[in-house]
């Protein structure tokens, strides 16, 4: 029963061979010089391993090295460059989009070496949402995958040798590049009346080599690209809506362990709360209320808080998309963040 | 280590270039072994050391079996061989659901227990090398072929790294033979294992993840009810999505053994273009259904022991079948749910695929319209995440929700549309012919920008980053 599988009976393989890596060559030299001419820049995805390569970054730093956690307000509304030049040292991001930051907050608390400070975005809806929400579960793999990521040959390839790559050339930010993505953009189909939009958004940020994220100019600009952005907003923030508050005894109990934990050891840890607007505000408001979660989180674990409305001279700005900060806002927004910090005592200038 | 990730083209790269040195042939067989292990080891290298135990056991068992006259002594080796891969898998696989099986029938007795929390890792593709290390074992049992003489043989048929993850289940006669004599692939043979590697990759990184997932979260991800168009278009993107995944990963395992000069069987035959449920199952996950005929069906009497008898064997086959997919009640009922079906093909519609192909092509497209139709109504079991997942999709399908939402988008819509229409069509252009033969026929330059293309599509859509969805099981 040995098997020997057929073959069709051609005599032109070399040329066929040939032909095809040339023509995939000339393809990729030209979606790169294409991606240059519309200014792409390279951007990691938006992919667990993405997020594991940080965490080692973190893992390999000094032991008091400063973290910020959070969701995506944070890596588009903390400015690195600013934060170093103030402080002298560059911080390690750890916040990932539409997520919680508990979790990361143990894993920071259960690694008895680290004593370093920790920044924590609370974006409500994704912070106090029920933990069962696809928000939470979806960090809680991420999170768990670090551990078998450690020993994994394929991880440790991908992000010695791919990483790097996709960190080099915009032809490997699929968001911009990808030819399914590209003419999904080119034609914005018009969706049915009162249909939901699907969490897949259109290229409107690109991800930095230190997990921040920027605007890039059209997700700014462009209307549609926006309209498109805040109709995935109208979508997340009624799923957020339906799925409620989590348990906040158990959440608050959870993070004052893991603060007391953290603190015991010499951090210091601060909640920022960035400013939102539209559907993001109202779901806010309505469902995940400051008294009962950002100030009960702040005053409970005894940690700093800094909340946009307490300041609304210096923080109180205007996301252009409800949620986000762009480039600019960034850089004042962590100027004036760590004025106030340094004015609470926690953060050391230098 | 996934076939769509730049480690394993370094990986495949270092082993081409071994394989087609000046090395001995036991040199790149060590070297074909040792890199399979690494292959293994490159997601959880503690695992390999299961592998380790089931190629030992297996090899020994045999070897000793093959020996023995008595049928008592025998039947002991065997069953040696079936505790330590059946155990493995039950431990590994099935330890959660038995557990919680446990404590429900407890319960029933008025007993409440509180199990230790379940936290064992699946270990990548358990299933389908245990399967294929026991048809080993059952056929050394059966008379049915020599034991392997050489170790080392019968550890690379363990670990041959194309196939070791997710299939298709190799059995000893196929492939031990090919390690006995120098192989290397002449350049049609690299060449077209290229293609088939790309062919499945473009299956899998672009057609399943790039556009078919996307549709099956938003409409099985969807806590409200969906709508019914919605539901349609989540349903038949996951038939396409199943099929591209594990027939993609089927391809490319083909296509990498070829281009070492290894040849692997065909794991999927246009199931889809299939005319009735007898007819699919001898066209979906080949490799596993003849696995599942071979060792249970027939030896649970076939269809030797009259009507009812051929009947609960039928069903009894589909049941395990469905729960080798994985640990939960929802993929036990979707065997029972094929099986239910082959019986009442068998009931009703004898001969069924036969006798619409005697009565015309536009029958016999009818009927495999039919079947397509049940055997992805059948995958709603697979694509929940939960029974009331299911009880909800099946209530979107046939429009029994009185509110529901609208989730899914017109563009990718039409794309679920264009790709399932396109799959249907190809799958029954391709039912009677073979790849091969059909691409004997193309111009050159057809083949180079096809090629091309499909390359450019894995590399420009990302590669695809998730894992193929047939590594748990």
């Amino acid at each position: 029963m040995k098997l020997q599988r057929p073959l069709p009976q051609r005599t032109d393989w070399r040329a066929a061979l040939g032909g095809a890596v040339l023509t995939l060559t000339a393809l990729l030299i030209a979606t790169e010089l294409d991606a240059r001419e519309r200014d792409v820049l390279p951007s990691a995805p938006w992919a667990a391993e993405t997020w594991t390569s940080h965490w080692m970054r973190f893992e390999a730093a000094p032991d008091d090295q400063t973290v910020l956690l959070g969701a995506s307000r944070m890596q588009f509304g903390m400015d690195m460059d600013v934060w170093e030049e103030r402080t002298g040292r560059r911080p390690i991001m750890l916040a990932w989009p539409g997520s919680p930051p508990w979790h990361v907050l143990s894993k920071l608390a259960a690694r008895e070496t680290f004593r370093g400070d920790v920044y924590i975005s609370l974006a409500p809806s994704f912070a106090f949402i029920k933990e069962q929400s696809g928000f939470a579960a979806r960090m809680v793999g991420v999170v768990a995958g670090v551990e078998m990521k450690r020993w994994s040959l394929a991880y440790r390839l991908h992000e010695q040798l791919w990483l790097p790559i996709q960190n080099a050339y915009p032809l490997f930010n699929t968001d911009a590049c990808s030819p399914i993505q590209r003419l999904r953009e080119a034609l914005l189909l018009p969706n049915r009346e009162g249909s939901r939009k699907p969490a897949l958004f259109p290229h409107s940020a690109d991800n930095s080599k230190d997990n921040a994220l920027r605007f890039t100019e059209r997700g700014l600009q462009d209307p549609d690209i926006l309209e498109w952005q805040l109709d995935i907003y109208r979508t997340i923030t009624v799923i957020q809506e339906e799925t409620g508050l989590t348990d906040m005894d158990a959440l608050v109990a959870r993070a004052k362990a893991d603060i007391d934990a953290l603190e015991r050891r010499g951090s210091r840890v601060v909640f920022v709360r960035y400013p939102s607007s539209g559907s993001f505000l109202d779901v806010e408001t309505k469902v995940f209320p400051r008294e009962a979660c950002f100030d009960r989180v702040v005053q409970e674990t005894a940690a700093d808080g800094v909340h946009y409305t307490d300041y609304p001279d210096r923080l109180g700005l205007d996301p252009p998309e409800w949620s986000h900060l762009d480039a600019e806002q960034a850089v004042e927004f962590t100027g004036a963040f760590l004025d106030i910090v340094e004015g609470l005592g926690v953060t050391p200038l230098r | 280590m996934l076939f769509n990730s730049f480690g394993f083209l370094l990986f495949f790269g270092v082993i081409l270039a071994a394989h087609y040195s000046r090395l001995s042939w036991t040199a790149k067989k060590r070297i074909l072994l040792a890199g399979s292990y690494l292959f293994y080891a490159a997601w959880s290298p503690p695992f390999v050391l299961l592998l380790w135990l089931s190629t030992v056991v297996d090899f020994s068992v045999a070897k000793s079996m093959h020996k023995e006259e008595r049928a008592g002594r025998r039947k002991l080796l065997l069953l040696c061989s079936l505790a330590v891969n059946l155990g493995m898998l039950g431990f590994f696989k099935y330890g959660a659901l038995l557990t919680e099986l446990f404590v429900d029938v407890v319960a029933l007795a008025g007993v409440t227990f509180e199990p230790a929390t379940w936290s064992i890792v699946l270990p990548v593709g358990i299933s389908f090398y245990t399967f294929q290390t026991l048809s080993y074992t059952i056929d050394v049992y059966r008379r049915q072929s020599e034991p392997e003489p050489s170790f080392q043989d019968f550890a690379l048929f363990v670990t041959f790294f194309p196939q070791l993850v997710a299939g298709p289940i190799v059995r000893p006669q196929q492939l031990l033979p090919q390690f006995k004599e120098p192989h290397q692939a002449d350049m049609a043979q690299f060449v077209w294992g290229a293609m088939l590697f790309t062919w499945g990759l473009f299956q899998k990184a672009v057609l399943a993840d790039a556009v078919l997932s996307l549709v099956v979260a938003d409409a099985f991800g969807s806590a409200t009810p969906v709508a019914m168009l919605d539901a349609w278009a989540g349903v038949l993107a996951f038939s396409g999505q199943i099929f591209f995944d594990f027939s993609g990963y089927s391809m490319c395992a083909i296509g990498v053994a070829l281009c070492l000069g290894f040849s692997l069987p065909d794991n999927f035959r246009c199931p889809y273009a299939a005319v009735g449920f007898s007819d699919f199952w001898r066209r979906w996950h080949i490799s596993l259904s003849t696995w599942l005929r071979d060792y249970l069906y027939i030896p649970l009497g076939g269809n030797r022991g009259g009507v009812s008898a051929t009947y609960r064997n039928l069903v009894i086959t589909m049941l395990l079948g469905g729960l080798w997919h994985g640990a939960s009640w929802r993929f036990v009922v979707w065997g029972g749910v094929h099986g239910l079906y082959l019986v009442l093909e068998r009931l009703f519609f004898p001969n069924a695929g036969r006798r619409a192909l005697e009565a015309g092509r536009g029958t016999a497209f009818l009927g495999a319209l039919v079947t397509f139709f049940f055997v992805s109504l059948a995958w709603v079991f697979f694509a929940a995440g939960s029974w009331a997942g299911c009880m909800s999709m099946f209530g979107s399908l046939f429009g029994l929700h009185a509110e529901t939402v609208m989730v899914v988008q017109t563009y990718d819509m039409l794309l679920v549309g264009l790709i399932v229409v396109g799959m249907l069509l190809a799958h029954w252009r391709f039912r009677e012919t073979r790849l091969e033969d059909w691409a004997t026929g193309l111009p050159t330059w057809l083949v180079v920008i096809g090629w091309s293309t499909m390359a450019y599509f894995i590399i420009a859509t990302g590669g695809g980053s998730s894992a193929f969805i047939y590594f748990q099981f």
